[in-house]
Order: C-alpha cells, then structure tokens, then sequence
C-alpha cells in the first residue's frame, strides 16, 4: 500500500503552536519577570541594603521615608525596605514550599484513588469529606495549636490539608481517563500499573492541577501571611510580611502607614505575580492540550 | 523475519475448519455489572441489581479464522471481547487460548498471554495517548516487553508503521497530526507491535468513513494473510463483517442466538432476529415490490437488567410462540455449520 501523507490538518496545528511562543504569552511572560524579580532581590538582599533584618536602632524609630530609609522605619527602629527584603525570602517559601508539597501528595492520592476505584478510593474521599467539613483556617489553627507556632509547623499544617483540593481535581479527571481507550489499550499491552499512571493517565489529566497550583501558591501565601499576622508563624524578630503587617497595624491610627502598607504591597505584588503566571499557564497548556 | 508465523502456526492457516485444536475457546462466558444501590436501598438489605451485559456466551475460534460478532448497541458483544482480551474479569465462565486457561492469575502467564492477544479498540481519536509522539508509543511496547535490543526500537518501529501503510518518517508526530484512518492504522500497528496471534477488533472501523472503512479492512485481510492473525471482528453492521468474516455470530442481549458461515447466513438467516438485521443492510437492488416479507423488528432491546423469560427476543419477534415466553431455546446445531437458538428450529 501506498503510503499515506499526513492530513492537511495536522501541518496547520503545527503552525498554529509555532505561532505562539513564550513572548506571545503575556501573562506567562509578566508573570514570571514580575517573580524572578522579586526572587532576585529576595536572594541578593544583603548586597542591595546596608542594613539587617533585625538590627535595631532605637534613635532612629517610627521615622517616615527618607532618603536613608526609603520605606521608613519601625517602632524598633528597623528599616522597613531591609525586612521587606527579607521578608520575600519567607514568603516566597511559603508560596512554593507547602503548595509543592501538596501537589505532589494530593496528585498521588488524587491519582491513585481514582485508578484503583473501591475501597482505596471510598477511604480516601471520605476522609476528604470529613476534611472539608471543617472551617479550611479553623483547622489549620487547630493542628497549629497542637503543634506549636512557627514557620515549619505552619508548613506542617498546610501539608496536612491542602493536598485535599488536588485529590479531588485530579480524581475527577482521572475516573474519566482511565476508560479512555489509550488506557485500555495500555492494559491490554500488558504495561504495569505504575507506568499506566504515571505515564498514559497523568500526563493527560494534570493540567488544571498545575494551574490550580498557581492560585494555591497565592492562597498560602495569604494564608501564611494571615497565620502569621495572628502569630502563628515564624515568630519575632524574624522578618515576615504578615508578621510585619501585625507589629505595624497598632501605629496606623498615628498616621505611621508605611510599617503596613509597605509588606501589604509586597504581598500584593507576588500574588499578582502567580496569578499571573497560572493564567498565562493555563493558557499555553490549552493551547498544546488541542488534540 | 519477524513477522514470521511461529511454526507451530503454519498449519492449515486458511482453512475455517475447526479441525485439530481450537485457538480461542470461551465457554459460558458470563458478565455481570452489580448496580451501585442508593444509600435507602443498601439499608433495606434489597437484592442489588445486575446489568447482565453477557449472559452465558460460547465460542471457538479456529486458528487463522475471523469470526464476525454482530449485534445491536448494548448487546454485549464489546464486553464480551474486553473479557476476551483480559480488560474485565468474567463473573463467570472459561476462555481458553490454545488450552490454556485466560483467567489465571499467574502473573507471568498473563503477561505471556497479553502479547499473543490484542485489541483495535474503535475509537481512532481516543484510543491514542494524545501525549505520545507515535514514535514514542511504539517504542514504549517494545521496550516493556523487551521485544528488541534499545538501539533497534526506531528500525522496528519504522518496519511496524510501514507494515500498516504508513511511513517511517511520520513516527516523530503526534496522534493529533493524523486523520481517522491514520490514526487507526497507528492503533493497529500498535497492537502488531508485540506479535500478537489473535486479535479482537472492537468496531474498529466503525467510526471511520466509508471509504476509509474498506481501506483499513483490506488492510487487516491482508496482515492476516502475511502474519497468520486469527480475528474476533465485533461490529454492529453486518455489511462491513461480510466482507471480513469466516463465521458470523450473533449476539443479542447478552447471548449468541445464531452462528453460521458467511457464506450462508446472508442468504439464509434462521434466526428471526438475524433475519432482521440481514433485511437491515441496505441494497442496491432493491424494487418497490420485491420487499422481504419479513417485519423490521419493532421496539428498543429491552434492558440487559430486566432481561425477558424464555427466548429473550421474544418481545420483538414476529413468530414468538407460547413456548418462547417460558423456555429459553438453546444454540442448536442444524448441519452445514448452522447454529441457532429459536424454537422455530428443531433440536431446541
């Protein structure tokens, strides 16, 4: 037999992916120089200010900006760009460090209990009920309660209920591919459990999980800057920009705004950031996902 | 030569005569799907409800056959070859390839047997990993099964899309990149890919057009012929199963009513039910008045839950009898390879 050329269809796909690189993206694109440059100075903080993160200066307390501290400072007299600064390095962790953490064990469970079906997938989905049951924060301050306040406790915390939103997203997507004919396929071609998962199911369902890892990278940021607001994080004097946020929240009646506003900025700037970024995610994945 | 029949193959290949030993047997085949039951149901203590997708199916398959299984949507005759080929496990029943028992669950048999038997599956824009480059999906089949040294997987994979009417050069695409019938034929060169001896093609050509549908037919003829394939071909158009087909079988609700060569049963359906569905096939040829005089079948196949007592086609057949609705009619052999299961027959 002759062979076949491809369809014209399939050379148009090409073009149409070529067509939209990286910069064509500019979500993607604002997203990710918005990050990498509050990373870079995140890193490279202790070069770009001659102050630390916890060096008082009483004198020098509740001054306005200036030329020598541009964002002001405290009541202890610590500049405010400096534990910005700082500051980033915490909570860029706590955007990335829980939110990885969940990912990967809600994708698993998520992944596995929708495979398997049964009992695997009734244990685990109740216990995901039960967990939603309950107040998302309540629970978090609870476990934080038992555990002790700080910043690895609050990962802790997070770890232990965040995975619940990828189980479910990831379960759903995968009760609908494992019929899927390339799956029975791989069955029928003897491929071993692992490789099915890993190689033909996930793959194909992981999409909104990694977009959705984008917003929860956002909503705990939040979450622990609002955890440690109410001193459940990193305690003093580390710099953190929740924490800063509740040191400087009794001088606002004074009129000192910039020990608040500042961090809350910096908050700001990062969740639009990832915001971003998942958008701009979801978008590229769309585009390569058209079958 | 890869592709080489394995001697113990080569014998009487063409021959439909079931002769000598059987390859596939499968003896009162049967599948139950349990309803999932409502919370309130489940405390009653009720009886569950069973779908009864396949309810006692018996059928040999002669090495180097194609047995055509026919039959309405919902029938059973998919469940059927995806117990056949291992993606469900019987709720009862035996399947046998070349004597041994299918239904182990010796692990390293299983695996023996998965490679001697596959599927085409029907669906050519599902039954691809969208995210596998063909290249990639071939070469993961060898590799799993160590079929080749790492360094001839794109050599073999190359001989496999050329075997299917493709070229080597189009393995770096994706299935995306492919029209229907292209993308079947990578299903198929998929399924060749572990030297299989038997293969269930699940309606694999039924979402196909027309004109593809004959292109990737005489396609699976002709890799018959070079490799020595035995065929089960599931299909709910008897036209297509004609052209394929050494014996035609006939599902209907979850039971085989009738089973005849292909040479005859168009000619001489017995069953009322295949006489229906050979007076379905659209004709040429045919005038106004030269209608046969048998009645389309009326109504839906009732539910595979609440399956009719007696023969289970009864509701719907033009001839039903008292004795239709109260005693099930077993296959029975009527000569010359006829097999049917009707009352209207003797020996039932």
């Amino acid at each position: 037999m002759a062979t076949i050329q491809a369809a014209p269809a399939a050379s148009r796909a090409t073009i149409r992916e070529a067509s939209r690189p990286l910069w064509r993206n500019p979500s993607l694109l604002m997203g990710a120089t918005l990050l990498a440059i509050v990373a870079g100075l995140a890193i490279f903080a202790p070069l770009l200010t001659p102050y630390g993160p916890i060096d008082q200066d009483l004198l020098n307390a509740h001054k306005p900006p200036s030329w020598a501290h541009p964002f002001g400072t405290d009541n202890f007299g610590r500049d405010v760009l400096t534990r910005v600064l700082y500051g980033a390095r915490i909570d860029l962790m706590i955007g990335l460090v829980p939110t990885a953490i969940t990912f990967v064990t809600g994708v698993l469970l998520g992944a596995i209990a929708g495979y398997y079906g049964g009992k695997i997938d009734t244990i685990l989905m109740r216990v995901v009920d039960v967990a939603v049951a309950f107040p998302f924060i309540v629970l978090l301050i609870a476990i934080i309660a038992m555990l002790g306040p700080g910043l690895r406790n609050m990962f802790i915390a997070i770890a232990l209920v965040g995975w619940i939103s990828y189980a479910r997203i990831v379960r759903g997507e995968v009760l609908v591919a494992r019929n899927a004919e390339y799956v029975l396929a791989a069955k029928t071609l003897g491929f071993g459990d692992a490789r099915i998962i890993f190689g033909h199911v996930l793959p194909n369902v992981i999409t909104p999980a990694i977009v959705f890892f984008m917003s929860d990278a956002v909503l705990n940021i939040l979450l622990g800057t609002a955890l440690s607001f109410l001193g459940l994080g990193p305690q003093a004097p580390t710099a953190e920009w929740g924490r800063m946020i509740q040191e400087g929240r009794q001088f606002i009646v004074s009129g000192e705004w910039w020990m608040t506003t500042i961090p809350g900025l910096a908050i700001l700037v990062v969740g639009v950031a990832f915001s971003l970024i998942g958008d701009g995610l979801a978008d590229l994945l769309r585009v390569e996902e058209r079958v | 030569m890869r592709f080489a029949v394995e001697p113990s193959e080569g014998a009487g290949r063409n021959g439909v005569e079931a002769a000598g030993t059987p390859l596939v047997e499968a003896r009162d085949v049967v599948k139950h799907f349990p309803l999932t039951q409502g919370i309130v149901s489940r405390l009653q203590r009720r009886p569950g409800e069973v779908l009864k997708a396949v309810d006692g199916v018996s059928l040999v398959i002669a090495p180097g056959e194609t047995v055509g299984l026919v039959g309405e949507s919902g029938c059973g005759k998919t469940t059927f070859g995806r117990c056949l080929v291992r993606l469900y496990e019987p709720t009862s029943g035996e399947i046998r390839f070349r004597g041994e028992d299918v239904l182990t669950h010796d692990a390293a048999t299983t695996r023996r047997l998965r490679r001697s038997i596959q599927m085409i599956f029907q669906d050519p824009y599902s039954s691809l990993n969208p995210r596998k480059t063909v290249k990639a999906a071939l070469g993961e089949v060898l590799t799993v099964h160590r079929l080749c040294p790492e360094n001839e997987i794109p050599a073999r994979v190359g001989e496999l899309l050329e075997r299917v009417g493709l070229s080597a050069a189009m393995g770096d695409r994706y299935p995306r990149q492919f029209s229907g019938g292209q993308r079947q034929r990578i299903g198929i060169a998929r399924a060749l890919a572990v030297d299989p001896v038997f293969i269930v093609a699940d309606e694999a050509v039924s979402a196909l057009d027309v004109s593809i549908q004959a292109q990737v037919i005489n396609l699976l003829m002709r890799l018959q012929e070079e490799m020595g394939l035995t065929f089960l071909f599931i299909a709910h158009n008897l036209g297509v199963v004609r052209h394929i087909s050494n014996r035609v079988a006939v599902m209907y609700l979850g039971k085989i009513v009738e089973i005849q060569p292909a040479s005859t049963i168009f000619d001489e359906p017995l069953h009322p039910y295949t006489k229906a569905l050979v007076r379905a096939i659209p004709k040429l040829d045919s005038a106004l008045g030269a209608r046969d005089t048998v009645a389309a079948i009326e109504g839906d196949p009732p539910s595979p839950i609440d399956i009719p007592t007696g023969c289970r086609f009864h509701p719907r057949c033009p001839y039903a009898m008292p004795i239709c609705q109260t005693v099930e009619p077993p296959l029975a052999d009527q000569g010359g390879g006829q097999t049917v299961a009707c009352h209207l027959y003797p020996g039932s």
